[in-house]
């Protein structure tokens, strides 16, 4: 399928997704903008309540009450995806964008085999029904991708161990051919060298469908093993986007910085400085830049004004007064 | 010269399942380990999932009970201690779990955990008392003790969770505190704060630490010595910064060489193949291990489980690529 005009996949556009509480909406996603270009590898970092997963899930049009859009667009190739309706959406899903959730281990259906979890995404989402063989071998094709054995087709999920269930998952998400796959902290819940088996064999997966992919997640070193471009997110708000390799070299923004220097090394003998304080509360944020409590560098103008993604210098844009 | 705190001597720990046909799985096997009273250490016992780094936790704090071997507590059997030397034991052997969140009655306030410390160990002679050696404990680990007492535990962050757990285990000023990946639920920055917390105990209080994790990172960030574990047997130990930046056992080395490198200049060298989980236990009997998946094996290795030979002077792997080195002292008594 062809990708929009500029080779483009993905385009959010000024994405805010808020939460009704009783004490207002909270900004989970409060304008965020990126993009992620054909074949590439784009990570989105962040610590827990950032809002990295609900801007996720917002692309895929997976929020629930009371969570809700309250402005933006998303395009897939062009198409925006939350003008879309239902049962559009509910094709795109899967046959264009799939997902690996967190611990998308655990959602496969304890009383169906592997075979007929992977034939249901597929039936689901295809118009054209299949003679049961061709689904077979072609089932059976997904799992040797992934480097399962071919037995495993009849087994049920808990003769699985963590690893080898992942590795169902993301043979599901690459089922339909889709043009982007959303991964949500896909090796989390793994072993090191089972999350680096699992690592590398979504790379391959993605290389080899000519797919994008969008990696979720808070470890900076799976980051900067894996993607060709990077977001920090903050507080809702993208501090920082930039090509991975200059986002670790010389990261811009105060929190960038922070978060990367404070990464635990097997390098590096001492505990890494955690950064002082907390995220703030997304009911009743801060004025100007919401990181200005917690940043070093802060001005007067930190306090007052909120500071714009601008692009620094090309491919490198950063949301600061410093620059 | 003073008994160790812990000594954990030839420990081994096997599950039987199935009724008809018995199946062993071993779990931990010939496991020895001291914690001397001489200065406060921290000890890192580091696995991946299987590895038996939990079920060392539970047989250390006398919570099952082993197949063979013993734990010493002050050089007295923890399974044939009188009831008074059981609640001296549990006072100076604490432990902090990994999740935060499970260890609290969501209808009791945070309180009350540390409140049932205090009654216990009898650790205070009256109310006010009490009170006080809360505030301090919490203090002790950067907690302000108002924004945490009376707070029901949802109302706490993950982090204010855990730290709260681990002025817990601070309260009866133990000797030893068991740690079973404490960190592994919570932020990077917040990870940082926990472990400079465990450093503090240490360096202040004088507590020695079994660290349990599988991140090989925090552990040489904070511990002197290092077991690494595989399938229930000890693949390689001793001095941390040895182990780590010099490994001698190719498990230790996959699991070096699998931590992703927080910079895209670094990356991960080659392929690692997974073999079928059931295939490398089944094989594991009567042989290495690590034989069906390491790059060096040899017909030794399938034939025989290699000992503990010293490659340094604080450092040990248990791997026939070092045979012309001496066995380790205690490992030699195994030797059929």
């Amino acid at each position: 399928m062809a990708q929009g005009a500029n080779g483009r996949v993905l385009e959010v556009e000024n994405l805010r997704v808020y939460y009704r509480t009783a004490a207002g909406p909270v900004r989970a996603v409060d304008g965020v903008t990126f993009w992620i270009n054909k074949g590439e590898r784009f990570g989105l970092v962040g610590e827990s309540g950032c809002g990295k997963t609900t801007a996720a899930n917002a692309i895929l049009r997976l929020i629930r009450p009371p969570g809700y859009v309250q402005g933006g667009r998303v395009l897939l190739s062009g198409t925006d995806l939350l003008g879309l309706s239902d049962e559009q959406m509910r094709e795109t899903r899967w046959s264009r964008i799939s997902l690996i959730m967190q611990g998308a281990m655990n959602s496969l259906n304890p009383i169906m085999r592997v075979k007929d979890q992977i034939a249901d995404a597929i039936v689901q989402h295809e118009d054209q029904p299949q003679p049961p063989r061709v689904l077979d071998d072609r089932i059976r094709n997904l799992l040797s991708v992934v480097g399962l054995p071919s037995r495993a087709i009849s087994m049920f999920p808990h003769e699985l161990s963590g690893g080898m269930k992942q590795r169902v998952c993301i043979a599901m998400a690459m089922a339909l051919g889709p043009q982007l796959i959303i991964a949500d902290e896909p090796t989390s819940a793994l072993d090191v060298v089972v999350q680096r088996v699992v690592a590398q064999m979504l790379v391959d997966v993605e290389e080899r469908l000519g797919a994008s992919l969008l990696l979720i997640g808070h470890d900076m070193g799976l980051q900067a093993q894996l993607v060709h471009r990077l977001g920090v997110m903050y507080a809702g708000k993208l501090a920082e986007v930039g090509d991975v390799k200059s986002m670790f070299k010389q990261p811009r923004h105060p929190y960038t910085q922070l978060l990367t220097s404070s990464l635990p090394s097997i390098k590096r003998r001492t505990v890494p400085k955690g950064i002082p304080g907390l995220p703030p509360t997304l009911v009743d944020p801060p004025p100007g830049c919401l990181f200005h409590p917690r940043c070093p560098f802060a001005k007067a103008v930190c306090r007052e004004v909120v500071p714009e993604l601008r692009e620094h210098e090309p491919g490198h844009a950063v949301a600061c007064h410093l620059y | 010269m003073p008994a160790p705190v812990i000594e954990v001597k030839h420990l081994s720990k096997a599950f039987t399942r199935g009724l008809v046909k018995k199946q062993q799985l071993v779990a931990l096997e010939d496991f020895s380990l001291t914690i001397s009273a001489d200065h406060p250490t921290i000890t890192t016992i580091a696995g991946e999932s299987g590895s038996g780094k939990t079920t060392l936790a539970r047989l250390i704090l006398g919570l099952i009970t082993p197949t063979s071997g013993q734990v010493l507590f002050d050089g007295r059997d923890v399974w044939r201690m009188s009831k008074d030397e059981w609640v001296t034991f549990h006072k100076e052997v604490q432990a902090i779990f990994q999740d935060p969140f499970e260890v609290y009655n969501p209808f009791y306030r945070v309180d009350h955990v540390l409140d049932l410390v205090v009654d216990n160990f009898k650790l205070a002679s009256n109310g006010t008392q009490a009170k006080q050696i809360i505030r301090e404990a919490l203090e002790v680990l950067g907690l302000r003790p108002d924004e945490v007492l009376g707070k029901f535990p949802h109302q706490l962050s993950g982090g204010q969770r855990q730290r709260v757990m681990v002025a817990r285990a601070f309260l009866p000023k133990p000797r030893l505190i068991l740690a079973d990946e404490p960190v592994s639920m919570v932020d990077a920055s917040l990870r940082a704060l926990i472990l400079e917390n465990m450093l503090r105990l240490q360096r202040d209080f004088g507590i020695s630490f079994v660290y349990i994790t599988h991140d090989l990172s925090t552990a040489y960030q904070i511990s002197d010595d290092i077991y690494i574990l595989y399938l229930g047997g000890v693949a390689e130990h001793g001095d941390v910064h040895e182990v780590i930046q010099n490994p001698k056992h190719p498990y230790t080395q996959l699991l070096i060489g699998s931590v992703p490198v927080p910079d895209p200049e670094v990356t991960w060298a080659g392929t690692v193949d997974l073999p079928p989980e059931e295939e490398v236990r089944e094989q594991a009997a009567g042989a290495c291990k690590f034989a069906r998946r390491c790059p060096h094996v040899k017909d030794t290795c399938r034939r025989n489980p290699p000992p503990s030979y010293q490659v340094g002077p604080n450092h040990y792997a248990a791997c026939f690529l070092y045979q012309d080195r001496p066995l380790e002292a205690s490992s030699g008594l195994r030797i059929g």
